[in-house]
């Protein structure tokens, strides 16, 4: 690695590709977990792979819907250390957990590509997929963050 | 019919006036930047901003306009000189993003500003010769995070990803036919291990100043080739086009080549957007193509000539059909460039991952 790309924060040295690897697919496009017998949805998926309703364990992958709106938000000024890209210089970040039609809240993660003074809760946004980031010595991190949608 | 089953595009949010740059540098007098280059701003990445997600972005916009099930794209190419990875497809992580099939033809293109309209062609390929049935070629990259502080090419070097899904069922635009030209030159490159982009020296006789390297032998000479020979392989003229576009590394490029090939500022001057955003590389002349699509009528043709340093070119004809109406994106690239905020010299260069930081900063 040359020193044109610093790694964003030290980290003791566990190789972490395959964990996040395994979860790419909800990273990406929001895949989570459906159960075919009472059609209960999960997000994350369920790693676990019972369904608590019906103990059935019949699952299938189902993908949320990309558009939600906004369930709450805040505003990030003081970045804890190692939350990865912080030190690439996002501070002040825009984070917001969103709710999907399907009824389901999505964990609090960025709001990009628009001002403080712009978001409202009840908000229409969007999934957009970002660089999260290099964890020690490993390949860049993508995942999804949010975006108003504007008309 | 060969053709476009529909496009989208993506640039980013964030801008830097050459004015701000210049305050900085003093380097280039501003009415040289801005009335011989016509340049006036040029993107800035955010930090958790690349050729991957640019693309991404791009090619969901493209796939949703086209109206087709994604299932059924079995080709996928990438066209950036400016790719994340060194040693990794950057294609596999698109197509995983975008939920296709795994059953995929897919790969990363390079050939530096031509990369995007190469990876149209190797999709035209494919689809004729019914390797594949339906193919997305995207051009997507960002020059802005390779190129040096104080150089001119910090004035223009930009970021957009255009993406366009190529197939035959009732295309928006039938592809007409394409022409190459391509030879060996160097007038920018970036050696493996290499952060920036460099050129040579300054060339005499350069419309733009004399500071654009090799301007006549490159970019000139590939450009008209290509145009000539495709204009002559098909049996149509310059006035035969509605609009031409060309690779636009800086704002008043498709003008100095439009008078040797017989265009006019009419044609022209839609799509133009380096003006408007500085040098996208890959996606320079993609972007141009979707802001003219953005507002063609049915049976206009259109002309593209994309130039990629080292070098060569691609030109293409195409001819817009009845069905465009209604697969165009919901936001223009008109308004997707008006939105914007400004940021500091500070802003875009730390941005850009061009401070050099402590590289182990256990607790800051
Ligand atoms: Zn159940």
């Amino acid at each position: 690695m040359y020193s044109a790309f610093p790694e964003p924060a030290y980290q003791i040295a566990v190789y972490r590709e395959p964990i996040y690897w395994r979860e790419r697919k909800g990273r990406y496009r929001l895949v989570g977990s459906k159960c075919k017998k009472c059609g209960e949805l999960w997000w994350p998926r369920r790693v676990s792979e019972v369904c608590p309703n019906c103990h059935s364990r019949d699952f299938e992958e189902y993908e949320f819907s990309h558009e939600g709106e906004v369930f709450s938000f805040m505003q990030d000024s003081v970045p804890a250390p190692l939350m990865g890209m912080h030190v690439y210089g996002r501070d002040r970040r825009i984070i917001a957990s969103v709710k999907l039609k399907e009824g389901v809240c999505i964990m609090p993660t960025e709001l990009v590509d628009c001002k403080l003074e712009e978001v409202k809760e009840g908000m229409k946004v969007r999934l957009v997929v970002r660089k999260l980031r290099r964890a020690n010595n490993g390949n860049w991190l993508y995942g999804y963050m949010w975006t108003p949608i504007k008309e | 019919m060969l053709g476009i089953l529909g496009y989208g595009y993506f640039v980013p949010y964030l801008r830097i006036k050459v004015e701000e740059i210049n305050s900085v540098w003093r380097n280039y007098p501003i009415s040289f930047l801005k009335e011989k280059l016509g340049l006036s701003e040029r993107a800035v990445l955010q930090p958790n901003e690349d050729v991957i997600t640019l693309a991404i972005a791009a090619s969901k916009s493209a796939i949703k306009n086209s109206k087709i099930e994604r299932e059924k794209i079995d080709a996928l190419y990438l066209g950036t000189c400016t790719n994340p990875y060194d040693s990794k497809p950057s294609a596999t992580i698109v197509a995983e993003a975008l939920g296709l099939s795994p059953y995929l033809m897919c790969g990363d293109v390079q050939f530096s500003g031509k990369s995007g309209t190469a990876a149209i062609q190797i999709c035209m390929g494919l689809i004729e010769s019914k390797m594949a049935s339906c193919g997305l070629a995207i051009g997507s990259d960002a020059l802005n995070r390779h190129a040096c502080p104080g150089r001119l090419f910090e004035y223009e070097a930009s970021a957009g990803a255009a993406s366009f899904v190529i197939g035959r069922e009732e295309p928006i635009a039938e592809i007409e036919g394409t022409c190459s030209y391509a030879s060996d030159i160097s007038e920018f490159w970036r050696i493996e291990g290499d952060r920036y982009i460099q050129s040579t020296g300054l060339s005499s006789g350069s419309p733009s100043g004399d500071v654009y390297p090799m301007w006549e032998v490159g970019y000139v000479e590939h450009v008209t080739h290509a145009s000539k020979s495709l204009m002559q392989k098909l049996g149509l003229k310059p006035e035969d086009y509605s609009y031409s576009i060309f690779q636009q590394p800086f704002g008043t490029a498709s003008r100095h080549i439009m008078g040797r090939l017989g265009f006019t500022e009419k044609q022209v001057k839609l799509g133009t957007i380096a003006n408007i955003i500085g040098d996208c590389g890959a996606a320079s002349a993609l972007l141009g193509l979707a802001n003219v699509l953005d507002s063609a009528k049915p049976d206009e043709r259109i002309f593209v000539a994309s130039y990629g340093f080292g070098g060569g070119s691609d030109a293409f004809s195409l001819k817009v059909t009845s069905h465009i109406d209604g697969k165009r994106p919901e936001v223009p690239l008109k308004e997707i460039l008006e939105r914007k905020e400004l940021v500091s010299y500070a802003d875009a260069t730390r941005n850009e991952y061009k401070y050099l930081q402590d590289l182990n900063p256990t607790f800051l």
